[in-house]
């Protein structure tokens, strides 16, 4: 039996849900001109659709997850500033686009493995090995953004972005462990491993 | 639970009712090669889906445990074959991986855990040492790897889902008619392999 207050809630959710419905927006576009923001949501999608970003974030949000919730915390401030700062000195500073796609999937390896045998890396190593991720990145990136001629909003999307990836994954991790459902974690760790192994062997064919 | 329901519908119904967002189309195009790529043989479903089976009817761990180390062990196999380490007889050998792996569910094999990752992990080495240099020329490899590895573990989830009918009733048969079914496969596949 739910009170006054509770119904007056279903009500209001009800009303906002039927109202997005019926809304029903059309097909979305991914460069959003006519907004002018345009480049910030190209930037805040980014870390989303670019594969090295996104498994960077959620190998490490893995590793962070098995050391609980202030790994987590940890990785995604040191991760947030890292990219930051990456993404500026590449955005400001670099002519042409940069990666490192072979230490960007060795470290990615080293995190899955990490993740599959369920390591609980101490914050002396986690910290670092974030840091040095969110700067390779965002370095990337940056210089990417510059090469296609972005702007500064783009690059505050990409810190968004990567900020709230960030946050979801770390929290999703956090909340799988909790409920004692770290296999999840550890398959994940077992399968970004294996593609990390297949990239440096691409690259090394080349 | 109750006052979640709202807050979940209220989640739901965007996601329900947005159009469709095309970012990068040509990435999605390398991640379907990928995933479609371990589905392109009988021989390599017929294995995956055994890694499935035999770890259901060996229960925990090694219902994960099997097909976990069976994508991460091909990919070994496969960085070996990029680097040119490859093994002879690869066909064969995944031809007779169907044949094992559908004997031992046949037969309800139970080696201890370590025999039993030993022996899927020896196998997923030729699995890989086939498929891991076939990336078509216009496709990112990242991306491709990411929709092979993938594929590969949904195979094995598919395994794994048919083989928990062994709760029901003339279920335990049913999964060992389905490695009878592997390993009969595997037999053909040997013959054509050797023909």
């Amino acid at each position: 039996m739910i009170g006054q207050l509770g119904r007056i809630r279903v009500a209001i959710f009800s009303a906002v849900a039927v109202g997005l419905a019926a809304g029903r927006p059309g097909p979305a576009t991914a460069h959003l001109v006519s907004t002018e923001l345009g480049p910030f949501y190209d930037g805040a999608a980014h870390p989303l659709v670019s594969p090295g970003d996104l498994l960077t974030i959620v190998a490490l949000a893995i590793v962070a997850a098995f050391g609980g919730a202030a790994a987590g915390r940890r990785l995604v401030v040191s991760l947030a500033i890292a990219w930051t700062t990456g993404l500026v000195i590449g955005f400001a500073f670099l002519a042409s686009p940069f990666d490192l796609p072979i230490p960007t999937a060795v470290v990615i390896l080293l995190l899955g493995v990490a993740g599959l045998v369920r390591l609980r890396v101490p914050a002396a190593v986690l910290v670092p090995v974030t840091v040095g991720s969110g700067l390779m990145r965002g370095i990337a990136n940056g210089a990417a953004a510059r090469s296609a001629e972005g702007s500064w909003l783009a690059v505050a999307g990409v810190v968004t972005g990567v900020l709230i990836v960030g946050v979801l994954l770390t929290g999703g991790g956090a909340w799988l462990v909790r409920r004692r459902a770290e296999v999840v974690l550890r398959v994940a760790g077992s399968w970004i491993a294996a593609i990390s192994l297949l990239m440096i062997g691409w690259w090394i064919r080349g | 639970m109750r006052r979640r329901v709202p807050c979940l519908t209220v989640l739901l119904v965007p996601l329900v009712c947005a159009g469709s967002a095309f970012a990068h189309g040509g990435e999605a195009g390398g991640f379907v090669t990928g995933l479609v790529h371990p589905v392109s043989g009988l021989d390599h479903i017929a294995a995956m889906i055994a890694v499935g089976l035999w770890g259901a009817q060996l229960r925990q761990p090694a219902i994960w445990i099997l097909p976990v180390m069976f994508p991460l062990v091909m990919a070994l196999g496969a960085f070996l074959a990029l680097v040119d380490l490859g093994l002879p007889g690869v066909e064969i050998g995944i031809a007779l991986s169907a044949v094992a792996l559908g004997a031992a569910v046949l037969l309800e094999a139970r080696p201890p855990l370590a025999v039993a990752t030993l022996v899927v992990s020896v196998f997923a080495v030729f699995h890989g040492q086939a498929h891991g240099t076939e990336l078509p020329g216009d496709q990112d490899a990242l991306v491709y790897s990411m929709g092979f590895v993938v594929s590969t573990g949904l195979l094995h989830a598919t395994g794994i889902a048919l083989g928990t009918v062994r709760h029901l009733a003339h279920g335990p048969a049913a999964v060992r008619g389905l490695g009878g079914v592997i390993l009969a496969g595997g037999l053909a596949f040997v013959w054509t392999a050797l023909k």
